[in-house]
């Protein structure tokens, strides 16, 4: 009887694989079920989930009661119809199958997972599709990227609109970008994809109509403007790429790392021009540290915090490391007394204490106090884990530099660092992923990051009371989105560098 | 005796051959010369400006003025220092001193930088110097004259020839007529400085920029004596041991601005400034405001404020091992799941991770406190759970039991396992009815410890409104409080924490051999039981110190209980910052604090590792 079924019917097919998949889930079926008979359980199984999906789909659209619009809803309901299928499934092909006779805890875990599943996820839809209210978020898109301060400028006409000491910075961020990207192994089509889905949800973002309060024309224009650069860069990247040898690749890099920093400081200088260059009326008045907001802010903590934090740490770690007590003792002094302490302490003592001591000479704002704490307390934890690399290097590598004539600067540079740097590389990029999180911790001293905002925000409008829970959303996914793209790159560095091992277990 | 010598013909030859090249370096080493004259008149200004405003002492009425430290303090504070780093760029005293004290070569230099030290002491202490001008010039000269020394690096010589002239004095001639050339610039150092120091104002008269502008003096000093090392010592390369020492004493050299400008600076602040005023007096005074802590309730009117630290350190306590328990607890669980076969479970895993380890924990915290304040009901709605358990947003209040009680039972319950810890101290008893005895005993013990809890009866809470006319006079009677910020603080440190733990969990188990699995496999074990009886044994071997370094950062996280208001040791300290301003001593105290808490962590932890790691693989 089965020789005389068609094997290669796609229904059966589907039905194949539809079994071997709820096996994954639910664990092996009892005897009763065989070769022959399985389609029969799977497909009634199949249609009896439908079933209750659909009297779910339409039990939910009768309890809907929020006036919203019809797709939210139909959207809505058509997640918990697949969900409610999926757990049905899973329930009636345990209940069917048999499955508990075989294995106790698989049917137990995939009952408990699928309808889990149902729950949460079909809760957390309502919340994201229909029951909340992003037009908070709307009203107030400008505000969560650009801070306060800027924000007056854009939405209201009367002030003056200061955007441009953002553009520059974003420009040249995406062409250098860009340009270290064209010099990986990205291929055109997924870069084009990638970036073109970026740009489009960036337009997307400013385009929307509703609650739109200020004129989006110039900033899509902007948008464009940056991303065409952008892949005139990857373009440009990409050839010199595959024309050239490694070694000018190479440099190429290390010439966009540099442009990198260099693109730090002209961002800083554009927002704040220095005191020298304002008196003699070569620059506006810029934005005094402290009144810098929205995400920028955390941006620019976090890129300062990872420049001045690696520095530091080579030279804490060498320190550490050295045979010199004068070296030796101080580092480990500073790396043991910063360690001890949570970063909030540290923060507080960089609001109250610093500014003593460190008045007469330089009278630093908040944002920079809190530049130089991250800096400091990143370095110490870097330090540690780069320590643990450069002891690792094979003694041999060191003595072979030496032999050569090679510096003592030159071989801690040149032949210990890379090698420490290669093998610790995840455990750095965990630490700078968990200094980038730790920004948020900038709203205690008063600057209004994008995390102060979002709780601020509900606040702000009478209309906008209940809505507490939606601006905070938007900045964790901001964050985790961030995050997220930091450690797929470090995963991606560490396949080009061969180090990937299944299963190393991380700091963080 | 080294002297750069500078190489006429060489350089004339390099710059024929690479001109661009030369200029850029000649134009780099400017640009260091002008960076470092900066730095050094920066901070030397300073320091001296200081150094002067401490020296000088204008007795009003009785009472010094606030900022004058003694001489001889000075000394003490600021040789001492130096006495310091003179003992490490030295690097003798090592920890074989004590068997050979007769080597007196290998520690000599020490010594004599004591010796100095106590010459210095004795000159501020006895001899009157003037405030503006001598004093800074022993301070600030004294520095440099130690940095000098050191570089020249001629004080080895010399003090084994003054020890051995001592000794006997009758070869003492021979010994300086051949090696006075070795220590002529040390010895003419030192006598130079206690002349000027001495006729400072004889010398002020001719050159009046040696006793009125001493910063611009030693900047230049300082300048030169780099410059001219940093030549000596480019030609050096080849003799390591000293190479060593000339690059920290180069260093010692550099860094003399900062220290002086340092210690001059706290020295005045804590004299000046009310908020560096270090001493714990202030903690012994009442504190005024108001905590929620448990079990000892600190009076509001009456606790000093070291009783509200000590109530703020329980409340940290508290939370940390609750949130330690309760997230490797789930951890193991979710690291365990996301390695399973189980498609759907590993996907949970996964997603679970993914989300909660790329999260802030501040907005985590806050996230949590709001939802969890605005959906749990509120206090008009009386909602009860079952008549026992009352649900608020206010908190959560749960039936309670005579505390005595508690202890009592959990006593009988860690009496049972010392018992059945005994029974087995020949080896676990596997079988039957082993395993039906110590079920029964489990039974038994868990029943009986029940009912000694319940004993007394239990009280439930109720909720009644004291006046029915006016809103809001809600009253809770009886029932033992959680408070939200409580549950809040847990859950967020327990989720943020589980993630990382599952991480760690997940890495350690893949790092295991796979023969392991198979064999336990191949043994007939379940799955449940491979992963109690083989994996998770061997896997604690690799994550204990992974699992040591989240559990220091489940403490220090625990200071942001401030988002969800939650009352622990930070958040209090902070409170009695804001009111009274004493920063520097509060901080002191919240960083011991702190580093007393990573450090009880870090050792419990070490003592499993060497119970988990005592069979060597």
């Amino acid at each position: 009887m089965i020789s005389d079924m068609p094997q290669t019917s796609p229904v059966m097919r589907a039905l194949k694989w539809y079994a071997g998949f709820d096996e994954g889930i639910t664990g092996k079926p009892a005897k009763w079920v065989n070769d022959s008979n399985e389609h029969l359980f799977s497909s009634s199984v199949i249609l009896l989930s439908l079933l209750l999906a659909i009297n779910t789909y339409f039990t939910e659209m009768d309890s809907l009661y929020l006036e919203v619009s019809q797709w939210k809803n139909v959207l809505y309901c058509l997640i918990t119809a697949f969900l409610a299928f999926f757990a049905w499934s899973t329930t009636l092909s345990v209940i069917f199958k048999g499955t508990f006779t075989q294995s106790k805890s698989a049917p137990i875990l995939g009952l408990i997972v699928a309808w889990a599943m149902y729950f949460i996820v079909s809760g957390v839809s309502y919340f994201v599709i229909v029951g909340a209210e992003w037009e908070v978020i709307w009203a107030n898109r400008a505000t969560l990227f650009l801070g306060i301060e800027i924000n007056t400028g854009v939405v209201n006409p009367d002030f003056e609109n200061q955007t441009w000491r953002l553009w520059p910075s974003l420009i040249l961020t995406t062409i250098i970008i860009c340009s270290a990207i064209g010099t990986t192994s990205e291929t055109n089509r997924g870069f084009a994809v990638k970036f073109g889905l970026i740009w489009a949800a960036c337009i997307f973002y400013v385009w929307y109509p509703v609650r739109l309060n200020y004129n989006p024309d110039g900033v899509m224009q902007n948008l464009t403007l940056t991303a065409l650069l952008g892949a005139v860069a990857f373009l440009l990247s990409r050839r010199y790429t595959e024309k050239s040898e490694e070694f000018l690749v190479n440099k190429l890099r290390s010439y966009l790392a540099v442009s990198a920093v260099f693109t730090f400081f002209i961002a800083i200088a554009l927002l704040d021009p220095p005191d020298a260059l304002v008196e003699r009326g070569y620059a506006e008045k810029g934005i005094e540290p402290f009144l810098w907001g929205g995400l920028y802010v955390n941006l620019i903590l976090i890129a300062a915090s990872l420049v001045l934090g690696s520095a530091l740490s080579v030279l804490l770690a060498f320190g550490r490391r050295s045979e010199l007590p004068f070296f030796s003792w101080p580092s480990t002094i500073i790396i043991e007394f910063i360690r001890s302490g949570p970063m909030v302490a540290w923060l507080f003592i960089a609001l109250f204490i610093l500014p003593d001591v460190i008045r007469p000479f330089y009278d630093a704002d908040v944002v920079v106090r809190t530049i130089m704490t991250f800096s400091i307390f990143g370095a110490c934890y870097i330090a540690e884990v780069l320590r643990g690399g450069l002891q690792n290097v094979p003694r041999g590598q060191i003595e072979a530099a030496v032999a050569l004539g090679l510096s003592p600067t030159q071989v801690k540079l040149f032949v210990e660092l890379p090698a420490a740097v290669r093998t610790t590389l995840p455990a750095i990029v965990s630490i700078f992923i968990g200094l980038w999180k730790d920004t948020t911790l900038v709203y205690l001293l008063g600057v209004l990051d994008v995390f102060a905002i979002s709780k601020i925000l509900p606040a702000t409008d009478f209309q906008f009371g209940d809505d507490y829970l939606e601006p905070l959303i938007f900045a964790a996914t901001f964050f985790w989105v961030v995050a997220l793209v930091l450690s797929r790159i470090s995963l991606k560095v560490e396949k080009s560098l061969g180090l990937v091992k299944e299963g190393g277990a991380e700091a963080t | 005796m080294q002297t750069p010598s500078i190489d006429i013909q060489g350089l004339k030859s390099n710059i024929a051959k690479d001109p661009s090249r030369f200029a850029k370096n000649a134009l780099f080493q400017i640009l260091t010369v002008a960076i470092l004259w900066k730095y050094l008149t920066l901070f030397m200004g300073m320091s001296y400006d200081m150094s002067k405003q401490i020296s000088l002492n204008i007795v009003i009425a009785g009472n010094s003025s606030q900022t004058y430290y003694p001489l001889g303090d000075q000394v003490l504070v600021i040789g001492g220092i130096c006495l310091i780093f003179f003992a490490l760029i030295q690097n003798e005293v090592k920890f074989d001193i004590l068997r050979n004290p007769r080597d007196y070569r290998s520690y000599i230099t020490t010594i004599s930088g004591v010796i100095g030290l106590a010459i210095f002491w004795l000159i501020a202490e006895n001899v009157e110097l003037s405030p503006r001008t001598q004093a800074p010039f022993l301070i600030i000269g004294g520095t440099f004259l130690t940095g000098f020394l050191l570089i020249q690096d001629e004080l080895g010589k010399l003090s084994i020839l003054l020890v051995q002239s001592v000794a006997n004095p009758r070869n003492s001639v021979e010994l300086w007529k051949k090696s006075w050339q070795e220590v002529i610039i040390s010895i003419s150092a030192i006598l130079l400085f206690i002349t000027v120091l001495y006729n400072l104002s004889m010398i002020g008269a001719y050159i009046p920029s040696i006793s009125r502008e001493q910063d611009k003096v030693f900047s230049i000093l300082l300048l030169v004596t780099t410059i001219s090392w940093l030549l000596v010592m480019s030609k050096e390369a080849d003799r390591p041991a000293v190479v060593y020492k000339r690059h920290s004493s180069m260093a010692f050299l550099l860094s003399i601005p900062l220290i002086l400008f340092l210690a001059f600076r706290i020295m005045l602040l804590l004299r000046t400034d009310p908020t560096w005023d270090v001493s714990w007096d202030f903690m012994d005074s009442i504190a005024g405001f108001s905590i929620t802590n448990w079990p000892n309730q600190v009076n509001t009117s009456l606790g000093t404020r070291w009783d509200f630290h000590w109530a703020g350190v329980i409340n940290a306590v508290r939370v940390v091992l609750i949130s330690i328990f309760l997230c490797t607890v789930i951890g193991i669980i979710v690291g365990v799941m996301r390695l399973s076969n189980h498609r759907l479970s590993s996907l949970f895993g996964t997603v679970y991770v993914e989300v909660f380890r790329n999260m802030p924990l501040a907005l985590l915290l806050f996230t949590i406190s709001i939802t969890v304040g605005n959906t749990l009901p509120v206090m008009q709605d009386e909602f009860s759970i079952a008549n026992t358990v009352l649900l608020s947003n206010q908190g959560i209040f749960i039936p309670s039991v005579d505390p005595f009680l508690l202890f009592v039972s959990l006593l009988l319950l860690a009496l049972v396992k010392a018992y059945t810890r005994y029974l087995d101290r020949d080896g676990f008893d596997d079988s039957e009815e082993g395993v039906r005895s110590r079920f029964k005993i489990w039974v038994g013990a868990s029943a009986a410890s029940v009912a000694i809890l319940l004993s007394r009866g239990w009280d439930v809470p109720t909720i009644w409104k004291r006046i029915p006319e006016s809103p809001g006079s809600w009253v809770v009677e009886g029932g033992f409080e959680i408070t939200l910020p409580f549950i809040c603080i847990i859950a967020g440190l327990t989720i943020y924490t589980s993630a990382i733990v599952a991480e760690i969990v997940r890495g350690s188990i893949q790092s295991l051999p796979r023969g392991q699995i198979e064999a336990g496999i191949s043994l007939g074990l379940s799955p449940f039981q491979r992963l109690r009886l083989v994996i998770i044994p061997q896997a604690l071997r690799s994550m204990v110190p992974a699992l040591n370094n989240q559990y220091m950062n489940v403490w220090k996280n625990s200071s942001l209980a401030m988002v969800v208001a939650y009352n622990d040791v930070f958040y209090i300290n902070l409170v009695i910052v804001n009111k009274i301003g004493k920063a520097v001593p509060t901080f002191i105290l919240i960083l011991i604090t702190y580093q007393i808490g990573s450090l009880v962590i870090s050792a419990l932890m070490n003592m499993y590792n060497r119970r988990v790691t005592r069979v060597q693989i």
